[in-house]
């Protein structure tokens, strides 16, 4: 039976062959075309687009009518309340903002092909910029510096917290971006339960194991790389008095004594404290465990959730909660999200436009007012916002206490080494100290990167 | 005698204005191919050869020859990775295949009923893409609020952390995929079952063969071309898992199910921007692709002529 077929099979043989040597090449050509992604052509343009910002007359009534500015947002309750305010920016401008709305995890591997094109080739006109790129996309070539605007302007960005334009709004001297969007980290707990976070962190991990008992956690963690783990293990190291690298940006610290005791409780407090699941949890598994009232603490970002766990919709715990500093030296990882204009904007004038107004005192305050993260200090003590967010008295001082990254020039890089590092001992697969080896080792090569 | 010449004669008629009629035809076709395949297979190849890192003050593109290669290759993570393509493409093909064959037997068998109902439901993951597949799983699959653990919880088994559990989420992966990939082998194994001519089996009937004779020595034999081409097809799939990786575990926890093309993928657009290796990595992972095809197609020669 086989004879007959013989001949013909192996004639075609040759045929399938070459067909199917074009089927693996067109198969392989999605994973190439990642490598083979636009070489970013785009060369110093800042002096023509400040050039052609100085002569458009801002003050005309609606100037940008007709012009739509596209961004990519997080889709989170801040990107939601700005959304709610847009019409405000058409009246008064005749901007209009098309969001497209992604999960985090999402955004940098968007954005970065977008950033590197030539100038004025992108699909976005302003860039929310979270803390551990700005560094990267100024020094790339990829921002436009805002100074020009805000001096032609006389914009008054004074109000908003200084130190944020130092963890992201100033590069090497030059403005690139105006902070919009602080998340301080410390700890959101139950109040309701009588739960009192601890002096310090030895007493904290103690304390969070002895509340785990059976579907109810001493802790709702983040374990999953890489962002969140590493995210929230940055404010274990930093309550415990360690830091990435020594003062002087090159020589890492992370692996030192301090790095190995913050890993070490970090670790304790996954397999033992935190719900099932924790190393492969992320930021979205972690705070609806802590919603559905699961948990009795959460490392997190402490002035984000009050569109979530006070909305009766997502929440078991409305009313339920307050936020606290870290123990220890009290410091937690502090994030700031900015605005920036992108070379490749293709309508730089209209999207400083739009950074003006979403950063604007009236503008952030109704954010505050809706329960977004108050970028401007004198929210903290605006009696109307606190009648609404009491916790936030509290969420200065841990903001004022906490530190954000080292401005090297590859944060990203250094946030996913973190991330996949620390990850490989939740889980076990390398010892604590390896880890944090493996880690040093990688940020003692990125310091040359600057 | 005639038709020779009317050959000839047609020959000479679309040769009029240059290229043969015949190319003319295919220039659409060569062109797309150039764009969309070459050009990228070509782009990629020089910028493997190259320092090229996306972002930072310098932009210059130094050629540093096979660096980028060398460097890939000889990465722990590289090492990782391959050994989790290779763990997870044996699993998947190998399940996949015995799985879909036997639907598909069971399917093609004539007297079955509502076969066309079992038809529908079979073919619903195939419409998902896999990116709606890994949101779908990772809901299922919460530890906590996924409906797996509550619905095991019922019968006593303890909750599970399937994607938060190093030695549980590569099982639990190659789990998804099966879900998701198996349908369309048992389609192509039906339709294949359903051409098979009739002589041979009734003949072997008549012999007295038994179900599992005719089986082994008749079905199994004729089918042989398609299944090596459903293997091949899902082979080179199951090579470049990327999309379930980064919705389920994002190639944790740790690196223990991070995948080559998850590898290619964060080299290039997720920490160091590194385009030149990445790019190395994706030739090297179209030389595997190639040389596991020609494997394959080489044993499909020898089969038939066994």
């Amino acid at each position: 039976m086989n004879q007959p077929s013989h001949g013909r099979t192996t004639r075609r043989g040759g045929h399938r062959r070459a067909l199917a040597l074009g089927l693996a090449a067109v198969f392989l050509v999605s994973a190439c075309s990642t490598g083979g992604s636009s070489p970013s052509a785009s060369t110093a343009a800042s002096a023509a687009a400040s050039a052609a910002a100085s002569t458009a007359p801002s003050t005309a009534t609606k100037p940008y009518a007709g012009t739509t500015l596209h961004m990519l947002m997080e889709d989170l309750t801040e990107t939601h309340y700005i959304a709610d305010l847009l019409p405000d920016l058409e009246a008064k401008t005749g901007i209009k903002v098309e969001f497209e709305q992604v999960p985090y995890s999402n955004m940098y591997e968007k954005l970065v092909p977008q950033l590197s094109g030539p100038e004025k080739s992108g699909s976005y006109d302003v860039v929310a910029v979270d803390y551990y790129w700005p560094g990267e996309f100024a020094r790339s070539g990829w921002m436009l510096p805002l100074d020009d605007w805000i001096a032609r302007d006389k914009t008054d960005l004074s109000g908003i917290v200084p130190a944020f334009f130092d963890v992201n709004g100033r590069v090497d001297g030059k403005t690139y971006y105006v902070p919009y969007f602080p998340y301080p980290m410390g700890i959101v707990y139950r109040k309701d339960l009588d739960i009192q976070i601890p002096k310090t962190m030895e007493e904290f991990v103690t304390y969070t194991k002895s509340l785990k008992k059976g579907d109810f956690y001493g802790a709702a963690m983040q374990g999953a790389p890489t962002d969140p783990i590493a995210m929230e293990w940055l404010n274990f190291l930093f309550a415990n008095g360690g830091d990435l690298y020594a003062a002087d940006l090159k020589t890492p610290t992370v692996n030192n004594e301090i790095g190995l005791k913050a890993l070490n409780q970090y670790l304790d407090m996954i397999d033992n404290a935190a719900q099932t699941g924790a190393a492969g949890a992320n930021l979205d598994d972690a705070s609806n465990t802590f919603a559905q009232g699961k948990a009795a603490t959460m490392v997190t970002y402490v002035t984000i959730f009050a569109g979530f766990f006070q909305d009766p919709a997502s929440s078991q715990v409305v009313d339920k909660w307050d936020v606290a500093p870290m123990p220890g030296t009290g410091q937690g990882n502090v994030g700031v999200w900015s605005f920036g204009v992108p070379k490749s904007s293709k309508n730089p004038d209209a999207a400083w436009e739009f950074i003006k107004w979403v950063t604007s005192e009236d503008i952030s305050r109704q954010r505050s007012l809706k329960g977004g993260s108050p970028d401007y200090s004198s929210f903290y003590s605006d009696p109307e916002i606190l009648a609404k967010f009491p916790y936030l008295t509290k969420a200065l001082d841990i903001l004022k206490a906490g530190k954000g990254l080292p401005l090297i020039t590859k944060q990203q890089d250094l946030v996913a080494t973190l991330g996949r590092e620390l990850s490989e001992a939740a889980s076990k697969r390398k010892a604590p100290q390896a880890a944090l080896d493996a880690i040093a080792v990688k940020l003692a090569e990125l310091a040359t990167q600057n | 005698m005639t038709s020779p010449n009317v050959a000839t004669d047609r020959r000479a008629r679309v040769r009029v204005g240059g290229l043969p009629f015949r190319w003319r035809m295919l220039l659409p076709l060569f062109v797309a191919l150039m764009v969309v395949d070459a050009f990228p297979l070509v782009y990629s190849g020089i910028a493997s050869l190259q320092r090229f890192l996306l972002s930072g003050a310098d932009k210059s593109r130094p050629f540093i020859g096979l660096d980028n290669y060398v460097t890939f290759l000889s990465s722990d993570a590289f090492v990782n990775a391959a050994g989790n393509t290779l763990v997870l493409s044996v699993s998947v093909v190998t399940i996949e295949t015995l799985v879909a064959f036997s639907l598909a037997f069971l399917l093609a068998l004539p007297n079955l009923r509502f076969r066309s109902v079992y038809l529908l439901i079979l073919m619903m993951p195939l419409l998902l893409s896999p990116v709606a597949v890994g949101l779908l799983w990772r809901l299922i699959l919460h530890p906590d609020l996924g409906v797996l653990n509550w619905v095991l919880g019922l019968i006593g088994i303890p909750k599970l952390a399937y994607l938060g559990d190093v030695n549980l989420a590569m099982p639990t992966i190659i789990a998804v995929d099966i879900w998701h990939e198996t349908s369309i082998l048992v389609l192509m194994f039906y339709a294949g079952l359903s051409a098979l001519p009739h002589e041979p089996l009734e003949a072997a009937k008549v012999d007295g063969a038994s179900g599992w004779q005719s089986l082994r020595h008749i079905t199994v034999p004729l089918m042989v071309p398609i299944i090596v081409v459903a293997v091949l097809i899902r082979v080179v799939a199951a090579v470049k898992t990327y999309d379930l990786i980064y919705i389920l575990t994002r190639g944790g926890p740790g690196t223990s199910t991070e995948t080559i093309s998850y590898l290619i993928w964060r080299t290039g657009l997720a920490g160091p921007l590194d385009i030149g290796q990445a790019a190395a990595g994706s030739i090297i992972l179209l030389f595997v692709i190639v040389g596991l095809t020609v494997l394959l197609l080489r044993a499909t020669d020898r089969l038939a002529t066994e």
